[in-house]
């Protein structure tokens, strides 16, 4: 297991570390240039018109004669050396993997595409070694001539099993993991630890400091003081709108298929924009190279197959998984009340990767999935939940030089979610729908050691439906069609060995509205010592879209956008970190955040029947503003490893009209919250994993007051009347849980691998609070308590071949 | 080596400092405050209501109208005319305790539509303090047309009817539908109000929907409405009154935002979370509503196929 904050945004390709400084940047040009973007296209143009040539090189072989001539402003900046980082088994690439010129200081780390550059180097003999988490290490020498530039792809074989110790032998790898505001969780540790039901990423996620969860049901991730809408979520750099399967309580990525998830908690670069907190960016695999392989797991909820190989020109990935939930429910059906007509859910990725041509690679990337629940209760009346996601990518990546890679992606994605309730023959019915085609561009440019640019472009088309039928009529029927764009610029510069600074502009367009927005992003790393590194980063962000939510049940999650009378929502951000490697097998993470919300734009809480109303009658305004602390400590070495992740927190929100204007809590809004995860081989089989959670009780509001209205000229009935104080004032009592798992790996009848998966969830059965309910039968009033989730015994076995 | 040591114990010392300062919660929960409550409707052309006057108690605590009723307390009612103009004072009495009505022979005064009347409550043992409100009385509205009265049970052709369009405020018009039963046996329940009913009847015999806004209805070209009953709102086979309330605005505050404290509503709030409803009340929690009503009896078969 393996959970290391990470770096860099994704495609973008990560900075080299300069640890020396030979050759002081050539550019240390005023950061934010957009006319730079035209240079570099222009400037790459030139250099493949002057003959810059790649060169197919093996990696176990020594590279002599392969260089061509290059212009003189490369032959200036003396050699170079660039090329894809591949896993040597199944041909994945690596992403953030690191590359060091050894006894030189300069190195790189591999971009979301695997790539990786490391430029000015001197004429002379060099061994490059090639670091990845959890592969064995890899050296090979090289001899550079001035004016060379080495194409150098390499393989990197997967770590064989160690008793004592995990590797994670790259200092600088793990350095380009902790940039201020990032993490990334692996697949590793998404299958490893106990989780209910089956294995998931957000709830892996959820056990990252600053990350919270609303409820044991639900797989929202709340980051920063953020709701579930204010993180991007991004699939193949595809939007997902609703990543949520049963009800919401996990997420629709199937670990199987997902090769890389990289978090930006806060504060995140320019390359992003489109929500006021964070971003979680999910790459799936691209599928074995070189043999066909799979895995096939069977689940106590649903089951998973997943296959993927090579074929004439590339490779193709394709997982599915499937509730498998049909024939306990057949069986009881008829005997118990209440079981549903209908129930599945299930979700399909598919990846092809064309990448035989060397400066080129193309794939397409696919995933839909749907739930759909058809449920009667009581006579004449039930409710049908059909909701899901399609996307649809297409991604060219092209090297228009040794120096500069492009990235080019058309994406399609829709959310569809038609909930309908049907009582005594009266039925309600929604239709939700967002259709979101775009384009993305993105170029990466390294001029020299010191300095990068990254710039790209993001537009498309936005069509929202909202139709609401009542009783068989129209009720009401909006239609949003919406052209954005975005295009930002980002410049990284080291001015000298401790310094790196990230500025970036990121300009937003929103037509309906005619909404122009500026973000600019600013980060700054000072290595303070060789194993301590000071970190600050602030940002604006803009958000032209919210959901309307059901805290309780994702299925009805609707989102709305910004119109005419509806601003977008923006915030700033500032976040302080210091970053300590000082002990050998131990990490250490600090960060500080303060981040403001304003113009936030919610579905009026009090809006019963939205028929007839303008669109920003629909709403309620108002802003909000979330603080606090994480501190992070991870030991990666020995037979015991895991990490202690705690969050001190604060957010509040306000919207006129609600609470006498104050300021006050969410109901997620925990003050302290300690995760530990901790997994220890217990021999070559067998291994064991906890997680333990505690955190402050949920914010909830306590009823002070109550009197009744008996005479009301519709009924006549008595209508029950709560008087509060300050909203969500109070705490329910602590949550605290310990899961624990256990892992056996074995053999599918010797023919192939297998590991059984035995997990229990909530070790203790300590019965959490979610909310209180109030029996107003009762007089006094009685409170109730609705309870989380009890123990839960689960187990998986997953055979791979 | 050192200041690579001493900089994380630094951290530790901060993030200690840090969580002690942290448990001070700023935002506390406050304590139980006593409220005056009002309960009053005014229905166009019916009598000038009575005003239900009470306080509220501490919600751990019994709570019995009569223990909260407050008397003593000086009641008038003030109307004024669409321009404005005041032309009427209604001096209300307790009668009963916490009940204030009309004093005789006012009481027997029906409720003006688009006239305004204002609460004025003071007691004269609390000499700083007062209640106040304001209600404009929706305009009344007929029906045109009685498209269906009589049909079966769920059938396609719901009971439907023609009516003339209020304007209140310039804005549309939310309404209420209430039904009651005037054959309200055991036998005639429909299945889904059956299913509901538990063991007492009792409280189906009136029931009612939500507020249904106005665009929900097809607007004929010359202007009247026409209205579809929904099934929901059918309790028992048999001869039923439909009442269609159009409310002014303090009865639509009260009745969207009071539903969400027990759930109710677009459901958006987190569970837990509880807002005060919205009253338009100046020194009470309550209602002080309006509203005008037309009645329709109708006639709902049962099904000819079960």
């Amino acid at each position: 297991m393996h959970l290391s904050p990470d770096a860099y945004p994704a495609n973008l390709l990560p900075p080299p570390v300069v640890i020396d400084s030979m050759n002081p940047a050539k550019s240390h040009a005023v950061p934010v240039l957009l006319a730079l973007l035209f240079l570099v296209f222009a400037m790459e143009t030139e250099v493949h018109a002057s003959g810059t040539r790649p060169a197919g090189t093996d990696v176990h072989t020594r590279p002599g004669g392969t260089n061509a001539p290059l212009p003189k402003e490369e032959l200036q900046s003396r050699a170079s050396v660039n090329g894809f980082l591949r896993d040597a088994e199944t041909g994945e690439t690596l992403l953030g993997a690191n590359i060091l010129l050894e006894d030189t200081g300069r190195g790189s780390t591999t971009n979301h595409s695997g790539y990786y550059v490391i430029n000015n180097i001197p004429a002379g003999a060099y061994t490059l070694r090639f670091t990845y988490l959890g592969y064995d290490d890899k050296r090979v020498d090289i001899v550079l001539n001035e004016g060379d530039n080495l194409r150098l792809d390499a393989e990197l074989n997967p770590a064989g099993f160690t008793m004592d110790e995990l590797v994670i032998t790259s200092k600088r790898e793990l350095e380009e993991r902790q940039n201020i505001g990032s993490a990334s969780v692996s697949t590793e540790l998404i299958k490893s630890v106990p989780s209910v039901l089956q294995a998931d990423v957000f709830r892996a996620v959820q056990l990252l400091p600053g990350v919270k969860a609303a409820s044991d049901f639900s797989s929202g991730l709340y980051i920063r003081g953020g709701g579930p809408d204010q993180t991007l979520i991004l699939l193949d750099r595809t939007t997902v709108y609703n990543p949520s399967h049963f009800f919401g309580f996990f997420s629709t990525f199937n670990p199987d298929a997902i090769k890389d998830v990289q978090l930006y908690k806060g504060a995140y670069p320019a390359a992003y924009g489109g929500r006021l907190g964070s971003v979680l960016d999910v790459y799936n695999k691209d599928g074995n190279r070189n043999r066909t392989a799979g895995t096939l797991s069977l689940g106590m909820l649903s089951s998973r197959a997943m296959i993927e190989g090579p074929y004439p020109g590339g490779s193709y990935m394709l997982a599915v998984r499937r509730s498998t939930l049909e024939p306990l429910l057949a069986a009881l059906r008829g005997t118990v009340d209440n079981v549903p007509d209908a129930f599945y859910f299930y979700d399909i990725n598919a990846r092809v990767n064309y990448d035989r041509w060397e400066n080129n690679r193309l794939s397409i990337a696919a995933y839909t999935g749907t739930d759909d629940v058809r449920f009667p209760f009581g006579d004449d009346s039930q409710f049908n939940l059909f909701y899901g996601n399609r996307t649809l990518s297409i991604d060219w990546t092209h090297l228009l030089s040794r120096r500069t890679f492009t990235n080019v992606t058309l994406t399609g994605s829709e959310y569809f979610n038609d909930p309908v309730f049907e009582f005594g023959g009266t039925e309600f019915e929604r239709r939700n729908r967002i259709y979101d085609l775009s384009l993305k561009a993105d170029i990466e440019w390294l001029p020299s050691q010191n300095y990068e640019l990254l710039a790209g472009f993001w537009g498309g088309r936005k069509i929202f439906r909202l139709e609401d039928y009542f009783d068989g009529g129209q009720t009401m029927s909006e239609e949003i069609v919406s052209d954005y764009a975005a295009t930002y610029v980002q410049n990284i510069w080291r001015p000298g060995n401790r310094w790196k600074i990230n500025a970036g502009l990121r300009l937003n367009y929103y037509a309906n509205g005619d909404y122009l927005r500026l973000d600019p992003r600013f980060s700054v790393d000072y290595r303070l010592t060789e194993s301590t590194r000071l970190q600050a980063a602030a940002g604006r962000f803009h958000q032209f879209l919210t959901l309307l939510t059901n805290e309780a049940i994702s299925a009805f999650d609707i989102w709305l956008f910004t119109d005419e009378g509806v601003p977008p929502a923006y915030g700033d951000q500032f976040v302080l970190g210091v970053k300590n490697t000082s002990v050998p097998g131990y990490n250490f993470e600090f960060e500080l955040y303060y981040r403001t919300m304003r113009d936030l734009f919610e579905f009026d809480p009090f809006l019963g029947d939205a028929a007839g109303l303008a669109y920003p009658d629909l709403f309620r305004f108002g802003e909000g503003y979330a603080a606090g602390f994480e501190a992070f400590l991870e030991k990666t070495r020995g037979r015991l490893y895991g990490f202690i992740g705690y969050t001190w927190g604060l957010t509040r929100r306000k919207f006129d009209g609600f609470n006498e204007n104050r300021f006050y809590p969410p109901k997620y809004d925990r003050i302290h919250d300690v995760n530990l995860v901790a997994n220890y081989r217990l021999s070559r089989r067998w291994t064991v994993s906890g997680v333990f959670n505690y955190a402050t009780g949920q914010a909830f509001t306590k009823p002070l007051g109550r009197t009744e209205m008996v005479t009301n000229p519709f009924d006549g009935s008595a209508i029950d009347v709560i008087t509060v104080g300050r909203v969500n004032a109070s705490r329910l009592p602590a949550y605290h849980r310990l899961d624990i798992g256990f892992t056996r790996k074995s053999t599918f009848f010797r023919l192939t691998d297998a590991e059984w998966q035995f997990q229990i969830i909530n070790l203790y059965s300590r019965r959490n609070v979610w909310f209180y309910i109030y029996d107003f039968d009762e007089n006094p009033v009685k409170r109730e308590q609705v309870r989380m989730l009890p123990i839960i015994p689960a187990v998986s076995y997953t055979v791979t071949f | 080596m050192k200041p690579a040591l001493r900089t994380p114990h630094l951290f530790v010392m901060a993030i200690m400092a840090a969580i002690m300062l942290a448990g001070c919660d700023l935002y506390g929960q406050d304590d139980y405050a006593e409220q005056y409550v009002v309960e009053s409707y005014l229905v166009a052309q019916r009598p000038m209501p009575k005003i239900r006057l009470s306080t509220t108690a501490p919600f751990n605590e019994t709570y019995q109208f009569e223990e909260r009723a407050v008397t003593g307390a000086e009641v008038f009612v003030y109307r004024y005319d669409e321009n404005g103009i005041r032309d009427r004072v209604y001096e209300y009495a307790g009668h009963a305790s916490g009940i204030y009505r009309p004093l005789h022979p006012d009481s027997d005064e029906l409720v003006l539509p688009r006239f305004t009347y204002r609460l004025d409550i003071s007691f004269p043992n609390q000499n700083d303090h007062r209640i106040t409100a304001e209600t404009s009385v929706p305009d009344t509205f007929s029906v045109r047309e009685v498209i269906r009265d009589e049909t079966f049970y769920q059938s396609p052709e719901q009971l439907e009817f023609r009516i003339t369009r209020n304007r209140t405020n310039n804005r549309q018009n939310y309404f209420i539908y209430a039904t009651e039963s005037l054959d309200p046996l055991e036998e005639n329940l429909t299945p889904f109000w059956r299913d509901a009913a538990d063991d007492d009847i009792e409280e189906l015999v009136r029931i009612r929907t939500t507020i249904v806004n106005e665009e929900n209805f097809d607007l004929n070209p010359d202007g009247t409405l026409t209205l579809r009953m929904p099934w929901i709102g059918i309790a028992f086979y048999g001869k039923n009154i439909i009442s269609t309330f159009s409310l002014d605005d303090n009865s639509y505050d009260f009745f969207r935002s009071q539903p969400v404290q027990t759930g109710g509503g677009p459901g958006t709030l987190s569970p837990g979370e509880i807002q005060n409803i919205i009253y338009n009340i100046d020194g009470a929690i309550g209602i002080f509503g309006s509203m005008s009503v037309l009645d329709i009896e109708v006639n709902v078969l049962r099904p000819p196929f079960p």
